[in-house]
C-alpha cells in the first residue's frame, strides 16, 4: 500500500487558519507540536477564546501568564495580522485589561468580549474608548466604566459598533457612553445598582437602536418634550427586567414601531394596560401579578411565566387575536376565581405547564388550534366535543400516576375529542388508564389518523425543573405488552418513539417502583436477557402472545431513547422486529456505560433484526444525558 | 485531451440555461447555470466573462470533487432560502444532506476543501472546515499525527522546546 499522504499540511495557511479558529485554545496550541510546518499555524487563527486558558486551581496569575505568553507569540508572528474575534476573561485588573485591549486594537479586532469576571470591579481603562474603532460587537462583564468626556477629539469612540452588552457595571456618564456608539442596533445593559438612572432622552444619539434590554435600573421622569419626537424611533423589541419607569405611557409612546415587549419582575402596579398599543404583537411577562387589562387584540403571542393572575376567567377575553398562549407556573391570587375557558378564534398553539393552581383549563372553542401541550394534573384538562377540529399534535403529560382511578371511561372522555391528531406524545398515565377497563376489540376508541406516537413511562415530574418530583415506571415486559395493546387502536402509526426507563441511574433521579408493579415483573434472570437468542426470544414471545401478528402494518420508524439493553428494552425490540414488517429505520440512542452500549448487545441485535426484518436499518446513536419528552425542547418559547 | 473536451463542448447543441464545466482531469459536466452561479463565485465570474458557450476549465478540481460540489450547489439552490410553511422542512432536508456529505472519506474531504476554496463556495467550505475541526477536537498530538498522517520532522530537542512552550495545553 502506498504511504498515506499528509493532505492537511498541504492546505494553504489561510484555510488552516479558518479551521483552527474553530478549535478551543488548547487544541489550537497543541497543533504547534505536530511538525515544523505547524509550528506557527495557530498564529493565523482569526478567532481566539482565551477563557479556555483558565487554571484548574483558579490561580489568576497562572491564567494571566498563559494568555500573555500566547499574545507574545501572536505579536511576534508574521502570519498574525488581523484577528476578528477575541474573548478574554474579565479579570478585574486595570493594568492587565489595558495590555489586552492594546493587543486587540493592534489587530483590528471586530468582536471583543471580556466575560466571566473575577475579583472586585476594576476601572475599565480608557484605552478601549481611544483605540478600538473597528469594533462591531463589544461585550463587557464586571468592570466599572470610567467617567467619559462628552466627546472625544477623534469623533465617536465606536463608529461601527452594532452590538453592545454591559453586565454588572456602573455607568457614571451614560449619555457620553451612548454618544460614543451612534450606529448601535442591539443594546443590553445590566447595572450593578438599581439606583442608576437612564433618562429616555439620552437614547436619542442612537437612532438605529432596534433591540434594547435593560436590567436593574430606573427610567426617571422627564419633560414631555424629551419623548417628542420619539426617543426610540427604530426600536422593535424592548425587554425590561427590574426596571422602574416613572412615566411608562410616555416611554412606550416614544417607541412607535415596537412589536415585542418583555417585562420581567415588574414593580408592583406595572401598567399592563400599555400593551394595548396596537403595534405590540408579542408580550412576555415573567414574575409579578397580572391584573385584567384593556382589550389587546393586536397581541398574537402571550407568554406568562412564574406569575399570579388576579382573575383567570377574564384573561382570554382581552386577547382575541391570540395565536400562541403559553402559561408556565402561573398561579392565582388567593381567593380569586379559578379556571380558564379557552375560546379563542385564532389560537394555534396552547401550552400549559405546572399551572395546576389555575384550576381547570377547558378548551371550549378553538377552531384553529394545531398544537395542545399540557403538563400538569391532567384531571384539570377538559376538551369540549368539536372544540379542536384542526388539532394536529397533542402532548398530554400528567404529573399524577393514576389520575382517573376509574380508568378507561374517563380516559375516553378526555381523548374522544382529540382522537384525530397526527402526533400524540404522552407519559405513564395514558397507557395505565387505558388498560384499566378498556373494552375489547371494536369497542375501543380508535386513533385512525395517528401517524406518530411518543411514550415516556414516568408519571410524576415537574414539567421543566429537572429531577424534581420524578418517579418512573420500569419498562417491564408487561408494560411493553400494554403499550402494544394500545397500539392496536392506531393502525396507521408510522413512527413509534419510546423513552426507556430501564437504564436510568438509580440514585438520581430516584426510581420508586410500586408494590403493584413488582407483582407484574417477570421472573426471568436478568443476566439471561441480555442475549436475544432463540430461547429468550421464545420466553418473551410466550409472555406477550396476546399481541396480534399483524401489528402496526404502517410502522416505518422506531426510535428508542435511553436504550440500556435491559429486559424491557429487549422485549420491546423483539416485538418490533418480529411483528412490524414495514419497518425501515430503528434508531437506538444508547446510554453510555450500559449494556446497550456493548458490542455484544449491539451485534446480537443486528443479527436479530437481519433475521426478522431484513429491510430495516439499525442505527446506534449515543444518548444525550437529558433526553426526556422528545418534543419538549421544541416547544419552549 | 483538454482540446477534445473543449471542441466537444463547443460543437454540442447548447441547451438553454446550461453551462459546461471541465474538471482538472478532463471530465465534462453539463450543469444548470443558475444553481452553480448562485453558489460559486468563481463560476459566476467565469459566466459573466463570457465563458457561457465554452467549457469552463477548472484545473485544480478533480472530477469526483466537482461532482459532489455540483450536487451541493443544486441541493442548496433548490432548497435554500425557502420561505413560508415549508422552510423548516427544507432546512431539515438541507441539514441531513450536509450531514451526509460531511461523512466522505478523508481524501475526498480534502479534495472538497480545495475544490470549495477554488470555486469559492462559502457554505461548502465552511461545512468541510467544520468537519476537519471536529476531527481535530480533543485529540492528543500523537492522535492528530496518526489521524492526518502528519510526519514529525522536529529533532527531539526542537520538539521538547515546543512542548515546553505550550505545556499547559498538552496535559
Amino acid at each position: 500500500m502506498a504511504p498515506a499522504i499528509d493532505r492537511i499540511s498541504a492546505l494553504p495557511d489561510e484555510l488552516l487558519g479558518d479551521i483552527i479558529s474553530l478549535l478551543p485554545l488548547e487544541d489550537m496550541l497543541r497543533t504547534s507540536v505536530l511538525s515544523r510546518r505547524w509550528r506557527r499555524v495557530w498564529t493565523s487563527a482569526i478567532a481566539l477564546d482565551f477563557t479556555d486558558a483558565a487554571d484548574g486551581d483558579g490561580d489568576d496569575n497562572v491564567y494571566i501568564s498563559r494568555i500573555d505568553r500566547c499574545l507574545e507569540q501572536l505579536s511576534a508572528s508574521p502570519s498574525c495580522t488581523e484577528i476578528r474575534s477575541i474573548i478574554f476573561p474579565a479579570i478585574q485588573d486595570s493594568v492587565v485589561a489595558d495590555r489586552w485591549i492594546r493587543f486587540a486594537a493592534a489587530h483590528s479586532v471586530e468582536r471583543l468580549e471580556f466575560i466571566v469576571p473575577t475579583g472586585c470591579p476594576a476601572l475599565l481603562p480608557l484605552s478601549l474608548f481611544e483605540l478600538c474603532r473597528s469594533l462591531t460587537v463589544l461585550d463587557l462583564s464586571g468592570y466599572a466604566i470610567p467617567p467619559l468626556p462628552a466627546a472625544f477629539p477623534f469623533g465617536p469612540a465606536f463608529p461601527s459598533l452594532r452590538t453592545l452588552s454591559l453586565l454588572s457595571v456602573s455607568i457614571p456618564t451614560p449619555q457620553a457612553l451612548l454618544a460614543s456608539c451612534p450606529a448601535i442596533e442591539h443594546l443590553s445593559l445590566r447595572l450593578s445598582s438599581g439606583v442608576d438612572r437612564l433618562p429616555a432622552s439620552i437614547f436619542r444619539s442612537c437612532p438605529l437602536l432596534s433591540t434594547l434590554r435593560l436590567i436593574n435600573c430606573s427610567i426617571p421622569r422627564e419633560n414631555r418634550s424629551a419623548f417628542r419626537p420619539p426617543a426610540f424611533p427604530s426600536l422593535r423589541a424592548l425587554d425590561l427586567d427590574i426596571v422602574r419607569i416613572a412615566t411608562p405611557h410616555l416611554l412606550l409612546a416614544s417607541c412607535p414601531v415596537v412589536t415585542d415587549l418583555t417585562v420581567r419582575n415588574p414593580p408592583e402596579g406595572f401598567p399592563f394596560r400599555l400593551v394595548t398599543r396596537p403595534t405590540i404583537s408579542t408580550l412576555r411577562v415573567f414574575g409579578g401579578t397580572l391584573r385584567p387589562t384593556l382589550p389587546a387584540p393586536s397581541v398574537r403571542t402571550l407568554v406568562l411565566s412564574n406569575l399570579k393572575i388576579v382573575n383567570p376567567p377574564l384573561l382570554l377575553r382581552e386577547f382575541q387575536g391570540l395565536q400562541l398562549l403559553s402559561l408556565y407556573r402561573v398561579r392565582i391570587e388567593p381567593g380569586a376565581d379559578s379556571g380558564i375557558l379557552v375560546q379563542a378564534p385564532r389560537i394555534r398553539h396552547l401550552m400549559v405547564q405546572d399551572s395546576d393552581d389555575l384550576g381547570s383549563v377547558v378548551v371550549a372553542k378553538t377552531p384553529q388550534l394545531r398544537r395542545l401541550f399540557y403538563w400538569g394534573d391532567i384531571r384539570f384538562l377538559r376538551v369540549f366535543e368539536d372544540a379542536v377540529p384542526k388539532l394536529e399534535e397533542a402532548f398530554l403529560h400528567s404529573t399524577a400516576n393514576s389520575p382517573f382511578d376509574g380508568g378507561y371511561p374517563r380516559w375516553k372522555i378526555l381523548m374522544l375529542p382529540i382522537a384525530h391528531v397526527r402526533l400524540l406524545s404522552v407519559n405513564w398515565w395514558f397507557i395505565h388508564e387505558f388498560m384499566r377497563g378498556c373494552p375489547v376489540g371494536s369497542e375501543r376508541l380508535k386513533f385512525d389518523k395517528l401517524k406518530e406516537f411518543h411514550w415516556w413511562p414516568v408519571y410524576k415530574k415537574d414539567a421543566v425543573g429537572l429531577y424534581e418530583q420524578w418517579y418512573m415506571k420500569k419498562l417491564s415486559p408487561t408494560v411493553v405488552s400494554s403499550l402494544f395493546t394500545f397500539l392496536e387502536c392506531c393502525p396507521n402509526v408510522q413512527h413509534l418513539c419510546v423513552v426507556s426507563t430501564c437504564g436510568i441511574n438509580q440514585s438520581i433521579p430516584p426510581a420508586v417502583p410500586s408494590p403493584e408493579e413488582n407483582e407484574d415483573e417477570f421472573v426471568i434472570n436478568m443476566e439471561n436477557s441480555i442475549h436475544i437468542n432463540l430461547i429468550d426470544g421464545l420466553q418473551i414471545a410466550q409472555r406477550v402472545r396476546q399481541i396480534s401478528w399483524s401489528l402496526l402494518p404502517q410502522l416505518k420508524e422506531f426510535t428508542l431513547y435511553q436504550f440500556s439493553g435491559e429486559l424491557g428494552d429487549m422485549c420491546l425490540l423483539h416485538i418490533v422486529a418480529l411483528r412490524c414488517r414495514a419497518l425501515r429505520h430503528i434508531r437506538l440512542h444508547y446510554v453510555e456505560g450500559s449494556r446497550g452500549a456493548t458490542h455484544r448487545i449491539q451485534s446480537s441485535l443486528r443479527s436479530h433484526f437481519f433475521k426478522f426484518s431484513p429491510n430495516a436499518i439499525l442505527h446506534f446513536l449515543k444518548s444525550s444525558s437529558d433526553e426526556t419528552c422528545p418534543m419538549h425542547s421544541v416547544l419552549n418559547v | 485531451m483538454a482540446t477534445t473536451g473543449a471542441s466537444d463542448g463547443a460543437s454540442a447543441a447548447k441547451k438553454e440555461g446550461l453551462v459546461t464545466l471541465m474538471s482538472g482531469d478532463g471530465e465534462i459536466f453539463e450543469v444548470e447555470a443558475a444553481a452553480v452561479a448562485a453558489l460559486s463565485v468563481t463560476i459566476r465570474h467565469a459566466i459573466e466573462e463570457g465563458f457561457g458557450d465554452r467549457p469552463i476549465p477548472l484545473p485544480i478540481v478533480g472530477a469526483r470533487a466537482l461532482a459532489l460540489a455540483v450536487e451541493y450547489c443544486r441541493k442548496h439552490h433548490s432548497l435554500g432560502g425557502g420561505a413560508g410553511e415549508d422552510s423548516a422542512a427544507y432546512d431539515d432536508e438541507l441539514r441531513a444532506f450536509d450531514h451526509n456529505l460531511a461523512k466522505v472519506d478523508r481524501d475526498t474531504l480534502f479534495d472538497l476543501i480545495e475544490a470549495a476554496n477554488y470555486l469559492e463556495i462559502e457554505g461548502l467550505l465552511n461545512l468541510m472546515c467544520r468537519t476537519v475541526a471536529e476531527m481535530m477536537k480533543g485529540k492528543s498530538v500523537e492522535e492528530l499525527r496518526r489521524t492526518f498522517d502528519v510526519s514529525n520532522d522536529y529533532t527531539p530537542e526542537e520538539e521538547e522546546e515546543v512542548r515546553r512552550e505550550v505545556s499547559w495545553a498538552l496535559d
